[in-house]
This record gives C-alpha cells, sequence and structure tokens, in this order.
C-alpha cells in the first residue's frame, strides 16, 4: 500500500514538474514494456556532496560509476511502466572542511607516545582539513518510465564508505533521480540525494 | 538528437580531466595568534595555531581534546578523559580534573597539572612542571627543570643521560640544580 502510495506520489510529482516534456512525448507510464529495452546500465558520472557521513566536515567533489542490473523488467506495479534494478556503485569524494555549511572542528592527524602511558597529538588539520572518501553504494533502483525521453528513479539502499583514515564503515543511501534521453540507448542522468549527488551519462545495455 | 551523444561524450570527459584534487593536506590548525580560541562539548576537538606561535587555546567539558602551538602559546584544558599539548618554548600549560595529562613542551615551560589521575610530561631546560592532587606525575627533563608534587602517589622525574635527580626541599625534585 505504501509502495504504491509512493509510486503514484512520485509519478504526479515527477510528471507535474515536466509539463513541457509530457505536452510533446508520448506517455508511455501506462505501457507494459519500457521504451528502451536494457538489462544493464552503466553509468559514469560526477559526484558531488556535502556533510558526509562519519568524522569528516565539508562540502566535495570526485568521480564515479554506477552499474545497475535489471532484476524485474515489469516492476512492482501493475498497469505502471515501472521496472526494479540492483545498483551497485564506486564514488570518491574528496572533501574540504572549508566548503562546508556547518561548523567544523580540526582533527588531530598524529599522536604520539608519551609519558606515563599518555598520549600525545603532535599534528593537526587545517580549516577543519579535507577527507577522501570512496562510497561503494547498494540500492534498489525502482524506475517510473514516463515519456519516451523521460524516467524517474528512487533509490533506497546502504552506502559502505571507506574515509582515509578511519577506516570502513556504512551508512543509509537515499537517492531520486531522473533521466534524459539525448540517443536510442544514451541518456543524461541526474541523481540527488545523500551522501552524493551525481550527473553523468547512462548506457543502456 | 542522435548526434548529441559523441559531443557530450566528448565535454563529459573534459569535464573529468579538468576535476583536479581540491585542496591539500595542512597542518597548521586554524588558531589566530593572540585571540581566545576555546572548544568545548561533543567528543574530540584539536586546535592547532595558525600563526604557529603565540596561541592561546582552551578547551573542556568533552573526551579527547588537545592543542598544537610553537613558542609563547598558552593551553588550558579542564573537564576532559584525555588532554594532550604539544607546544614550543616559553609556553604556559594548565590541564586539571582530567583522566590523563600528556604533554611535550620546549625550554621555559610552565605546566601545572592537578586533580588528574596521570600526568605524562616531556619538557625542555628551565622548566618548571607542579603536579597536585595527582596519581601518577611523570617528568622527562631534556635539560634543567624543576618537578613540585603535592599529593602525589607516585612523582618521579628523569633527567638527561647521565644527570641524577636532585631531592630538593619542599617536596620538589630538580634535574641540574635546586
Amino acid at each position: 500500500m505504501l509502495r504504491a502510495a509512493f509510486a503514484v506520489a512520485l509519478v504526479a510529482g515527477l510528471t507535474t514538474a515536466a509539463p513541457a516534456a509530457r505536452a510533446y512525448e508520448q506517455v508511455v507510464v501506462h505501457d507494459t514494456r519500457t521504451p528502451i529495452g536494457y538489462a544493464f546500465e552503466l553509468e559514469p558520472h560526477l559526484v558531488l556532496g556535502t556533510a558526509p557521513p562519519g568524522p569528516g566536515y565539508g562540502s566535495g567533489a570526485g568521480l564515479g560509476v554506477r552499474g545497475s542490473f535489471v532484476l524485474a523488467p515489469e516492476g512492482f506495479i501493475r498497469g505502471l511502466n515501472d521496472s526494479i534494478a540492483l545498483g551497485v556503485g564506486v564514488d570518491f569524494g574528496r572533501y574540504n572542511a572549508g566548503y562546508g555549511f556547518g561548523g567544523y572542528r580540526d582533527q588531530c592527524l598524529h599522536f604520539e607516545p608519551g609519558p606515563a602511558g599518555t598520549s600525545v597529538c603532535t599534528e593537526v588539520s587545517s580549516n577543519g582539513g579535507t577527507y577522501s572518501y570512496v562510497f561503494a553504494p547498494v540500492v534498489m533502483q525502482w524506475n517510473f518510465w514516463l515519456t519516451q525521453r523521460f524516467s524517474a528513479f528512487g533509490e533506497p539502499g546502504v552506502d559502505l564508505y571507506l574515509l582515509s583514515g578511519h577506516g570502513f564503515s556504512i551508512g543509509p543511501a537515499l537517492y531520486i533521480g531522473g533521466r534524459f534521453r539525448i540517443a536510442d540507448r544514451i541518456t543524461l542522468t541526474v541523481r540527488l540525494g545523500y551522501p552524493t549527488f551525481a550527473f553523468g551519462v547512462s548506457f543502456m545495455m | 538528437m542522435y548526434r548529441t551523444g559523441p559531443a557530450l561524450a566528448v565535454a563529459f570527459v573534459a569535464a573529468l580531466a579538468s576535476l583536479g584534487a581540491i585542496g591539500c593536506e595542512s597542518a597548521g590548525g586554524s588558531c589566530a595568534a593572540g585571540t581566545l580560541c576555546e572548544c568545548h562539548g561533543g567528543t574530540d576537538c584539536y586546535q592547532g595555531c595558525a600563526d604557529v606561535d603565540d596561541c592561546d587555546l582552551l578547551c573542556h567539558n568533552m573526551v579527547h581534546c588537545g592543542g598544537v602551538c610553537g613558542a609563547g602559546c598558552g593551553l588550558e584544558c579542564h573537564d576532559v578523559n584525555d588532554c594532550s599539548a604539544d607546544c614550543g618554548d616559553s609556553c604556559n600549560i594548565s590541564c586539571h580534573n582530567t583522566v590523563s595529562c600528556g604533554a611535550f613542551c620546549g625550554a621555559n615551560c610552565q605546566y601545572d597539572c592537578h586533580d588528574v589521575d596521570r600526568c605524562g610530561v616531556r619538557v625542555g631546560p628551565g622548566s618548571l612542571v607542579s603536579c597536585t592532587n595527582v596519581t601518577t606525575c611523570v617528568v622527562e627533563c631534556l635539560g634543567t627543570c624543576q618537578l613540585n608534587c603535592n599529593n602525589v602517589n607516585d612523582c618521579r622525574v628523569t633527567c638527561p643521560v647521565g644527570a641524577p635527580a636532585l631531592s630538593c626541599t619542599n617536596a620538589t625534585l630538580a634535574c641540574g640544580s635546586c
């Protein structure tokens, strides 16, 4: 029930937000087959992010790639042109605390053992420091094929991430995005969410 | 529509290529000389002096904190679990009401440690260290120094190789002379 309500709300919002596309494009959201037949989507992209998970601060940019394997071409909802894919990816982002929207604290970069079993910090970051993240998102990609050119998707999942100097951790991932078809099997793809934003090109194979 | 693909691919690759590293690591800290830089609350805070010398660093009421500074700095730390200080010459450091205080300090350092479980300090020549209401107070002197212990269970000083630690009056230990 919730899934259906979410789908209806998402479709309604997206179609309302794209009146031009709806006016001039053939609406396919009620078809049973996607306008692009594919089993795998390869999407290299630019990555932007702010307020990263873990001990890092600031905003950053980087590169990444996402691969999405179509698991259910017919999707969850009968009579609606949706499909389900499993998305996995790798994103690298370099964050700088000075570019953040919130505050930051410097962090100790190096400790040395002191007398009496103490530990003494001998080097700290500057202006909040810089942080290198490698994200590995694993998401369920729920696609809605709205017109011949335009599709939208939601992506709940998890994000494994490696922060340089701090090791691995895991956090939630949640994205919404859209694709604009520019060639037979090529789309511009935008993804908004947490922990990153992405802008890239999808190749449907 | 279909001819935009190659052009877009070129633009995309160019954008990727132009994306270089953003910033670089620095270890200078962010505090400006002549102003009090205070840090409190939360779990960790480590401050440094962007101007190297003459900073005034304060941290309190958290878990781990510390300061890194050059010469002529003032560092205070209280009501934390672990406090560390790394300072150059002529620093004035106070650490109190903590579990542990650790410090490296240069010449002519004045270090005050009170109401602490463990104080461990390495100081340069001409330094004065005071431990009060401390379980363990260990000082490594790299030259002449004096250590005053008051209500300390384990009060120790180590002197430079070959120099004996002197026991002076008023519960003071020293390297060099009393």
